[in-house]
């Protein structure tokens, strides 16, 4: 088993559907800017709605960090569309919604449950090279946080863009006064 | 009126043997007197910083310390910036060099405060003439303030990049900041990150920087 950071975007083209109009999308899609690739098992289902509207209710946000977001599911542009006509939520959505029915992005990124025709609850972040930067796959039952997303895109942009030389802070308050250690070479 | 140091611990738990030690051994060094100034308020990390203070002035006779309330000197409170306390500026005996410390320079920010004590004492480590010249080249005032955190490793050499500026170029001044003490000012420059550089109070940079880097970046302003 390896893990996937730093994995390039293999060319893809599947159909999407956004706010009314369908068309093909392809891998230079995710080109050239910082992308979500947002995976949920259905559409139609319960849990998802909340998680691909608490996205949205953020779009600006991470438009304001150059990143474009991504839904993805094994339903076809169809299904969305027929989604998007029952639910004004999903209607609303200011992002593309990839469809994937023969499991082409699924199997790139591993998140396809075979048996079941669905994929994990699975988030990429790529950078604007295509390379995954970061990612996190859930269980189907375990939802995500749009805004804990903003924070890593914003990390992961920042490292991208200054290098290592930053250290991530906690800033809690309280945090004890670290014992002093001097670094003599640096001074001699 | 300067407030008695004799109102505050004379050791800080901060400052364990073997530290002393070196700190004795490095402050040998010096030959001439230091002034560290110190702007308290009233809280438990301004207390922390005066016994730190007191501690530091037994390593050698050449270090002396002087404890003041914001407000006592207003020129000093600008100098100083009192709106971060606890705020210490390092004095080549009554000549401001410029260097600032908000908070304890505990953690990795000890090997900074000890070089802007070195460097106020005539023990400077010699710098080339290439940077000596980039410094020189940075004409417009500025103040930065290094957001740090006292774990951070890139953080300390960048503040001893800024105080060592500061100490050859007299419109640079530069303030050590412990960022995890001022919940507004990470508020203010929403800052996620450090070390953290604030310019003038306004616009910011990140990272840590070479000494080149930053004089090349400084001379830009």
């Amino acid at each position: 088993m390896t893990h996937l950071i730093r994995k390039p975007l293999e060319p893809f083209s599947v159909h999407g559907y956004r706010q009314g109009e369908s068309r093909l999308y392809t891998h230079e899609d995710l080109l050239g800017h910082w992308s979500v690739l947002f995976f949920y098992p259905a559409d139609f289902t319960f849990v998802c709605p909340t998680e691909l509207k608490d996205l949205g209710e953020q779009y600006d946000l991470f438009a304001a960090e150059g990143c474009e977001i991504f839904s993805v599911s094994m339903d076809s542009h169809y299904v969305h569309k027929a989604w998007a006509d029952a639910s004004e939520t999903i209607r609303a959505l200011p992002y593309p919604m990839l469809a994937d029915p023969a499991g082409v992005l699924a199997r790139q990124f591993g998140v396809l449950l075979e048996e079941e025709g669905q994929t994990l609850r699975a988030t990429f972040v790529l950078d604007p090279e295509g390379r995954v930067a970061l990612y996190e796959v859930h269980d189907l039952g375990i939802g995500r946080s749009a805004a804990e997303l903003l924070r890593k895109v914003q990390a992961a942009r920042f490292v991208a863009e200054h290098g290592d030389q930053v250290c991530p802070a906690n800033w809690q308050p309280g945090e004890e006064t670290l014992t002093p250690s001097l670094d003599l070479v640096g001074l001699l | 009126m300067s407030i008695e140091s004799t109102a505050y611990p004379a050791k800080s738990p901060l400052i364990a043997a073997e530290l002393e030690g070196q700190l004795l051994q490095l402050f040998q060094k010096l030959d001439r007197p230091v002034q560290l100034v110190c702007l308290l308020g009233q809280d438990e990390k301004s207390t922390g910083m005066a016994a730190f203070l007191n501690h530091i002035t037994t390593l050698s006779p050449q270090l002396s310390c002087r404890f003041l309330a914001p407000g006592e000197d207003t020129a000093l409170d600008e100098r100083l910036d009192a709106s971060l306390l606890p705020a210490t500026g390092i004095f080549a005996g009554e000549e401001f060099t410029r260097a600032v410390f908000h908070g304890i320079p505990g953690g990795k920010e000890i090997t900074g405060f000890a070089a802007a004590i070195l460097n106020a004492g005539g023990a400077a480590k010699p710098l080339d003439r290439p940077t000596l010249r980039d410094i020189a080249a940075i004409r417009q005032p500025l103040t930065l303030h290094v957001c740090v955190s006292l774990g951070c490793q890139h953080c300390a050499q960048l503040v001893m990049h800024a105080q060592r500026i500061a100490l050859e170029n007299p419109l640079v001044t530069a303030h050590m900041v412990d960022a995890n003490l001022y919940p507004a000012l990470v508020q203010q420059h929403s800052i996620q990150r450090v070390p953290l550089t604030i310019l003038n109070g306004g616009r910011s940079f990140p990272g840590g920087k070479t000494m080149a880097e930053l004089t090349t970046l400084l001379a830009r302003m």
